[in-house]
């Protein structure tokens, strides 16, 4: 069987198309610090229309409270008033470390930082670095404050506001805050009180940030 | 974007499905690589046969090219290629007890179970083996815990660790198989059975 017109046999050839591909690879760049990442345009503008990559502050605490450990909590703020308060199990990293983030792409990431805008660009940088599921907490501290730590209510409040509340309150205490009570203020403005970090009354804080079954692999 | 594992384009379930495929696939290619056979696996340590030299570096140098030219352009994300840590001297000594058990026993594990598959003896009492030495490791492990987890490195990279670029390192592992392709046909050659009295071999 005369297959190979050429003076090389079938694996020469083979041996001299590795040499070329390695010659290639020497001008090709380095994987492991590749900065170019592409989006899928589509998919993460439909994320950020529906909001279904979003938290809600009370979601969040119901996690704490029930003591899921299957996401890894991630403050943005700076450092100085992430060690003032900071919402129980979360670490802090700033933006400019999510690039070198050494977190599985497949893990539970929830983002937080003031207020929206931190975390949305920091969502942005982690979608584009194909982490698959990351969620921004609304409104960020602020409204963790807001809602969970100091709810308040109004006194023309309607049954179900107050039930809801009443709830709120018991939320409240378990991670130190002070629910702000009705009072006969005719304002019903209120402001929000300075805030120390709370002693947690329940145990939420420490609980091991592993992520949930992990995927078997190796061999 | 591969790996489509680490992205969750299928669960675990259909993840075993994909494994069985590709397994049956890996034992197909080692058989006809005559991988199956103790004596070809036994005589590389001699330099009789290196086939089985060939057709791992050749693997290797198959799939690292492939890795890392799909990672440059993209089509995967390298740092989710799963990679074991690093513990240099029990690997070191771990590595030695499976050299001279390959030597012994002319299998590696992988090996075995394809000599198994095509039912020669030694490959069963091979994998037996495997099995009772992996129990007595298991048992004996609680007083060798601490050796077990000495130096350890974490995951180290070559070029990484050797500070090089990654380019050059693929083509220096390239050269290093080209070299190593031309020097086992020359120790073939030299001390290889002689084609027309390998009957004499036995």
């Amino acid at each position: 069987m005369k297959i190979n017109l050429s003076k090389y046999s079938i694996n020469q050839k083979l041996a001299i198309v590795a040499f070329v591909l390695g010659l290639i690879a020497i001008f090709m760049g380095d994987p492991l610090k590749a900065r170019i990442a592409s989006v899928d345009v589509n998919e993460l503008s439909m994320k950020i229309q529906d909001k279904s990559s979003s938290l809600s502050v009370e979601d969040m605490a119901d996690w704490l409270i029930q003591k899921k450990s299957d996401f890894k909590l991630i403050d943005l703020r700076d450092e100085k008033i992430f060690n003032e308060y900071n919402i129980p199990t979360s670490i802090n990293i700033k933006i400019a470390g999510l690039a070198s983030l050494k977190l599985s792409k497949t893990d539970k990431i929830i983002l937080y930082s003031d207020d929206n805008i931190a975390s949305a660009q920091a969502w942005f940088v982690l979608k584009s670095k194909n982490y698959k599921s990351v969620y921004l907490l609304t409104g960020g501290i602020n409204e963790w404050k807001e809602k969970v730590l100091f709810p308040s209510i109004s006194d023309n409040a309607t049954s179900e506001d107050k039930a809801k509340f009443a709830k709120m309150v018991e939320v409240s205490k378990f991670f130190g805050g002070t629910p702000q009570l009705a009072s006969n203020d005719s304002t019903g403005i209120k402001a929000v009180p300075k805030l120390a970090m709370p002693k947690m009354t329940g145990s939420a804080k420490g609980a091991p940030a592993a992520g949930g079954k992990p995927k078997r692999e190796g061999c | 974007m591969m790996p489509y594992f680490k992205f969750d384009y299928f669960g675990a379930d259909t993840g075993l499905v994909f494994a069985f495929i590709i397994g049956i696939g890996f034992g197909f290619f080692l058989e006809r690589a005559g991988f199956g056979t103790a004596k070809k696996l036994a005589a590389q340590f001699y330099f009789k046969d290196l086939t089985v030299f060939k057709v791992m570096f050749t693997a290797i140098v198959t799939a690292m090219l492939g890795v890392y030219f799909l990672s440059v352009f993209g089509l995967m994300d390298i740092t989710m290629v799963n990679v074991i840590d690093t513990y240099i001297v029990p690997q070191i000594v771990g590595g030695l007890l499976l050299g001279v058990g390959f030597v012994i026993g002319g299998y590696c594990p992988g090996t075995s179970v394809v000599a198994c598959a095509t039912g020669k003896i030694d490959g069963v009492f091979f994998i037996g083996g495997v099995f009772l030495g992996t129990f007595i490791y298991g048992e004996v492990y609680p007083l060798i815990q601490g050796f077990a987890n000495s130096t350890p490195m974490g995951k180290v990279l070559m070029p990484t660790y050797f500070n090089i670029p990654y380019g050059i390192l693929v083509f220096a592992v390239v050269l290093m198989a080209l070299g190593g392709f031309a020097a086992a046909e020359w120790a073939e050659k030299k001390f290889g059975y002689k084609k027309p009295e390998v009957a004499h071999e036995d």
